[in-house]
């Protein structure tokens, strides 16, 4: 035991003089050490596979069938075959696909975070008392619709009119007898609710939807349908951003007697820039990258970047990974640089916007 | 159609397999054999089993052999007078450990390749044999083949002397009345998987969109555009033209070796001369009988969850109840015509 | 024109409007008057009415399908009420082992897991109701409770009696384990960016890049990556003697290596925002910690992790409600196989709209809709609720 504890002495020391941090603030050269293998460790998972499509976006179909082959120039000859067939042969597609994801992405997310963050103020600031009883009503009287187009075949514009107006008539007549009343907290929980939808579920009838009006394969179909599917993402970030704001600006804004809308636009915008800025680039990345929808709604005009990957996957020539690489880098670039631009805001943004929870 | 190494089968003094049997023994001599000259140990055998990536296809082409005898007429999928499915029977469960014994001789993780990936593998000369579709020759010329090139032979798909009783569901020997297109003792059902390509036009289109559409379709199929297109791996035209199957010249240019242009397209004739040849499923609900229930209950007996006895049970549940969905009676009447059973 | 502007002017001088004002001002006074009085519906109006239009319109329209069987047929197509028949099949019918899997018998450790969850679920509710109780608030248990112990049933029968399990277990895995793994990574690569040290702005920019890659794209690279044949790691697995080993026929190593896949994406959004809020932690609470001698265990738990978990749980929330909709990675990586080992419920529906089977699809996609609503209800309400409470 003594000779444990007297060899132990020494130890302990070296042990201090690496772990123990020689200031507040700062820190120990093992600790450091540990903390620098980690991070390297990670940023090295992270960043192989992007590298690896890389170079794979730089090989010769046989250099990718033969095994793996690391290093351009010393195992293998880089070549732009692939990036000359996307860009030079085929660039038609490719731009047209580019183009197509580069209006989705930005009138989507604009649509989106606006109404969205016009929604989130709302809930934040002002008191809705709505019926049960009129939602309720509406409810019943579009599932009513619904089973009159399915069950007799009536014209579906017919029928979701008369419904309303049938809604409109009734909620008036009725408005004094319905007591129970929602919340903002309900109105909030429901726009939030949208986000568990899995886009599975909506699909098919959003598909028939457009077909009826003529708009499958349009930009504005997509845009529509990813505004909607991100609004509760926005809803969510903003209303807590919101609430975070100190309400007494807005309130001394009114006393000078300026307009609710006037508040919004002046005061309580350029405030939120920071959870704009985070909220923005969060759902410009989800619709930057969407998948599933646009398989659903796009066939040729409208197609997307996403819609080129997976269209790599040719059946007759298999995967065509060198072009496939190429479309997943090209994808990257705009969303990092957008990243970089906004960079010192996502931190400050989604902080603020989460930390009310 | 089956493909092989020409060089390599010369080399050990084998013959192309004519049955599952010898290709499982040519399959276990080439396997771990350096067929490339890279170094590394290679496969024997290589056949796409990834799941929702065709094996159905190549299921279906080895059942082809075991239950279609008496012709093109015949059918594999149902008995046309019922529609009760003919796949709960010993000769689906044989092809079935067919297909699972095949990847003993394969790459270790033949379970998750699809058909890219196996004629990425082909091309890099990295297999014994493959069962593909007629691209594998036009493949074996391009660039990327460079490892096989004029190195491929191909045969019709192999057949079996051991095919199905429908009365018991067992597999019982061939003989001249119930093999009547069997060679030598072996009936062989080369299976027309996917069918081929065919043109449509929607009839609702405006009349000038029908003209142009049907010109487009005449074109590509025209000699001068067609002959051309089957020669290129990457087109997934194969030929089909009479022109295409009985002239060389189109294949020397494009870089075939006269010999094997002959063996191929030979190979290719085979097949499609067959009176035995055997027709894709082609009635409503086509994708659900084979992509879902088929698909999916090969894909467990792969991975060793069930046995094929499950397998072949649970396929038949499943397709009678696709059939009673659809309506017994209409898909009769379907099944019928697309076997060219008129009366 | 002028003489309904020049009216309105004399009844009601513009508020606003300063003196010497353009005719067409006036109507824009009285519109922007107008338009702050509706500026309680205006604000809330178009989000409620598109989420009306795209998600509550498809979602009953989506019911209806699940309730018949859809056949398309010459650019029409024609519907028929079947009940409860696509449901059905899925619990009880010919897609039971796909759904909820292949029931054998129940094995000890099955009995033990399943009376287990019963009792702790049985004894919940009973203090639920000797402590507070509410009507509204025993249903709602009362939902949970169904659902937890129909899933301790299921995982009884089948996980833990060692039967082949069907798509919704998969499901369950993908999220309960990857969002733990990706939690509990992401939250340490924070408390390491957090430390004081240089370059962090370096690591803080690589750490995000993945969630710029599109799902696909990931999926597709790491399939690259594990392909034992030509990927990348295959001279590392020849190396090791593993170079037989295939992990994508290996059900358990399939899955987790779709986790992996899901994880390097999502974890850099975990990550982020725990950065975030682990930067918003007081610095003065800490170092007054650590002049007094706490140890970083002692810190971490009394200091950062009450501040932090608020924002954990949101961030925790977010990625389980997109965790339910696992979809891109299984369909590229493996096609749901081997076998259905990897198949999620979104892949399930997915399949089956494929093959044009909607009514199967919608039912599936409606079941997990009712698994994720009742999971992230009761996960907010009780865990979320119940901890901010309590701290």
């Amino acid at each position: 035991m003594s000779i444990l504890d007297r060899s132990g002495q020494p130890a302990r020391s070296l042990t201090t003089r690496l772990f123990e941090p020689p200031a507040i603030g700062r820190m120990a050269p093992g600790s450091k050490f540990i903390v620098y293998s980690l991070l390297i460790f990670w940023a090295a998972f992270v960043l192989f596979p992007i590298y690896w499509v890389l170079i794979t976006s730089f090989k010769l179909p046989i250099d990718v069938n033969r095994g793996p082959v690391f290093l351009p120039w010393v195992d293998f000859t880089p070549s732009l075959h692939a990036w000359r067939e996307l860009f030079i042969i085929d660039y038609e597609d490719t731009l047209k696909a580019y183009f197509n994801s580069i209006v989705i992405a930005l009138s989507s997310t604009t649509l989106c975070v606006l109404i969205g963050s016009m929604a989130a103020y709302a809930l934040a600031r002002i008191q809705y008392r709505p019926k049960l009883g009129t939602i309720l009503l509406f409810v019943g009287s579009m599932a009513a619709a619904f089973v009159v187009v399915g069950r007799f075949g009536v014209d579906w514009r017919l029928s979701v009119a008369v419904a309303l107006a049938v809604f409109y008539f009734l909620a008036r007549a009725l408005r004094r007898r319905f007591k129970v009343s929602v919340a903002n907290g309900d109105i909030l929980f429901w726009m939030i609710s949208q986000r568990i939808l899995s886009p599975i579920v909506v699909v098919v009838p959003i598909y028939m939807m457009f077909q009826s009006v003529r708009l499958l394969d349009t930009q504005i179909a997509i845009i529509l349908t990813y505004s909607v599917v991100n609004l509760p993402i926005v809803v969510w970030l903003m209303y807590d951003f919101f609430t975070s704001i100190p309400i007494d600006l807005e309130e001394s804004a009114q006393l000078d007697g300026a307009t609710r809308i006037t508040t919004f636009r002046e005061i309580v915008l350029p405030l939120s820039k920071a959870g704009l800025a985070a909220t923005t680039l969060l759902v410009m990345i989800f619709s930057w990258n969407e998948y599933l929808l646009a398989l659903f709604l796009s066939t040729s005009r409208a197609q997307t970047m996403p819609i080129l990957v997976a269209a790599m996957n040719a059946g007759e020539r298999g995967i065509l990974w060198w072009s496939m690489s190429v479309v997943i880098i090209v994808m990257i670039i705009p969303v990092v640089l957008m990243a970089l631009v906004l960079q010192r805001f996502i931190a400050k943004g989604v902080l603020l916007g989460a930390v009310k929870g | 159609m089956l493909y092989y190494r020409r060089d390599i089968l010369d080399e050990m003094g084998l013959n192309p397999p004519r049955n599952w049997d010898e290709y499982m023994t040519v399959a276990g001599a080439m396997h771990g054999k350096d067929l490339n000259g890279d170094g590394e140990p290679d496969y024997g055998s290589c056949i796409f089993k990834k799941r929702n990536n065709q094996s159905y296809f190549a299921i279906m082409s080895m059942a082809a052999g075991f239950v279609q005898t008496q012709g093109t007429g015949h059918g594999i999928f149902f008995d046309p007078e019922t529609m009760k499915p003919k796949v709960n029977n010993e000769a689906w469960q044989a092809a079935f450990e067919v297909y699972k014994a095949t990847g003993e001789f394969g790459p270790p993780d033949e379970l998750n390749h699809d058909i890219g990936d196996t004629r990425g593998l082909v091309q890099t000369g990295r297999c014994g044999m493959v069962i593909d579709w007629g691209d594998i020759g036009p493949l074996s010329i391009d660039p990327a083949g460079a490892a096989i090139k004029n190195k491929m032979g191909a045969v019709i798909m192999p057949g079996s002397s051991r095919v199905l009783d429908e009365a018991s569901g067992k597999l019982v020997d061939c003989n001249a009345e119930r093999c009547p297109h069997a060679i030598d003792g072996i009936n062989y059902s080369p299976f027309a998987a996917f069918g081929g390509w065919s043109g449509a036009i929607n009839k609702n289109a405006d009349a000038d969109v029908k003209q142009a559409a049907y010109d487009f379709l005449s074109y590509m199929n025209q000699a001068a555009q067609s002959n051309f297109d089957v020669t290129q791996g990457w087109t997934g035209y194969n030929p089909y033209r009479n022109s295409q199957l009985d002239n060389l010249g189109p294949w020397v240019d494009a870089g075939f070796s006269e010999e094997f242009a002959e063996n191929y397209l030979g190979a290719i004739k085979d097949s499609l001369n067959s009176p035995n040849m055997a027709s894709d499923i082609r009635i409503p609900g086509a994708p659900q009988y084979t992509g879902v229930v088929l698909d999916r209950e090969l894909a467990r007996f792969l991975a060793g969850d069930i046995s094929a006895a499950e397998a072949t049970a649970n396929i038949e549940a499943g397709w009678e109840e696709i059939t009673e969905d659809f309506g017994r009676d209409s898909q009769r009447t379907m099944y019928r015509l697309s076997l060219g059973i008129t009366n | 024109m002028t003489a309904v502007s020049g009216r309105s002017d004399n009844a009601r001088p513009g508020l606003l409007a300063p003196a010497g004002a353009t005719a067409g001002l006036p109507f824009r006074v009285r519109f922007s008057e107008w338009l702050d009085q509706q500026s309680r519906q205006l604000f809330i109006t178009p989000a409620v009415v598109m989420i009306l239009v795209f998600s509550i319109f498809p979602l009953v329209a989506s019911l209806i399908i699940a309730f018949s069987r859809i056949r398309l047929r010459g650019g029409s197509y024609q519907v028929t009420f079947v009940g409860f028949r696509n449901f059905n099949k899925q619990f009880f019918g010919s897609e039971q082992f796909h759904f909820l899997g292949t029931f054998r018998g129940i094995s000890l450790l099955g009995w033990i897991v399943i009376l287990a969850a019963a009792a702790g679920i049985l004894w919940w509710l009973y203090r639920y109701t000797t402590t507070s109780f509410t009507k509204f608030g025993f249903v709602g248990r009362l939902i949970t409770a169904s659902l937890g112990f129909g899933l301790a049933l299921l995982l009884g029968a089948t996980f833990f009696s060692g039967h082949p399990f069907g798509t919704l277990v998969i499901t369950l895995f993908y999220v309960v384990f990857g969002c733990a793994v990706q939690f509990a990574i992401g939250l340490g690569l924070a408390f390491l960016c957090a430390q004081p040290i240089k370059g962090r702005t370096f690591f803080r920019v690589v750490f995000f890049v993945p969630l710029m890659v599109t799902p696909i794209g990931v999926g597709y690279a790491f399939r690259m990556m594990a392909d034992t044949t030509k990927g990348p790691f295959s001279p590392l697995w020849q190396w090791v003697g593993l170079g037989d080993f295939a992990w994508a026929t290996n059900a358990w190593a399939a899955r987790i290596f779709i986790v992996v896949g899901d994880s390097w994406q999502w974890i850099p959004f975990i990550f982020v925002i725990l950065l975030a809020a682990l930067e918003n932690v007081p610095r003065d609470f800490v170092e007054a910690g650590q002049v007094d001698g706490a140890s970083g265990w002692q810190i971490f738990r009394e200091i950062t992790w009450p501040t932090i978990l608020p924002v954990a749980v949101t961030v925790t929330l977010i990625r389980v409600i997109e965790a339910f909709k696992i979809v891109d990675l299984p369909n590229i990586m493996t096609s749901g196989g081997p076998g259905i080992a990897t198949e999620s419920m979104t892949l399930h529906s997915f399949f089956s709209w494929r093959a044009l089977d909607l009514g199967q699809s919608a039912a599936i996609a409606y079941l997990l809709l009712f698994i994720t609503v009742v999971s992230c209800v009761s996960f907010f309400n009780l865990v979320v609720l119940g901890r901010i409470r309590q701290t």
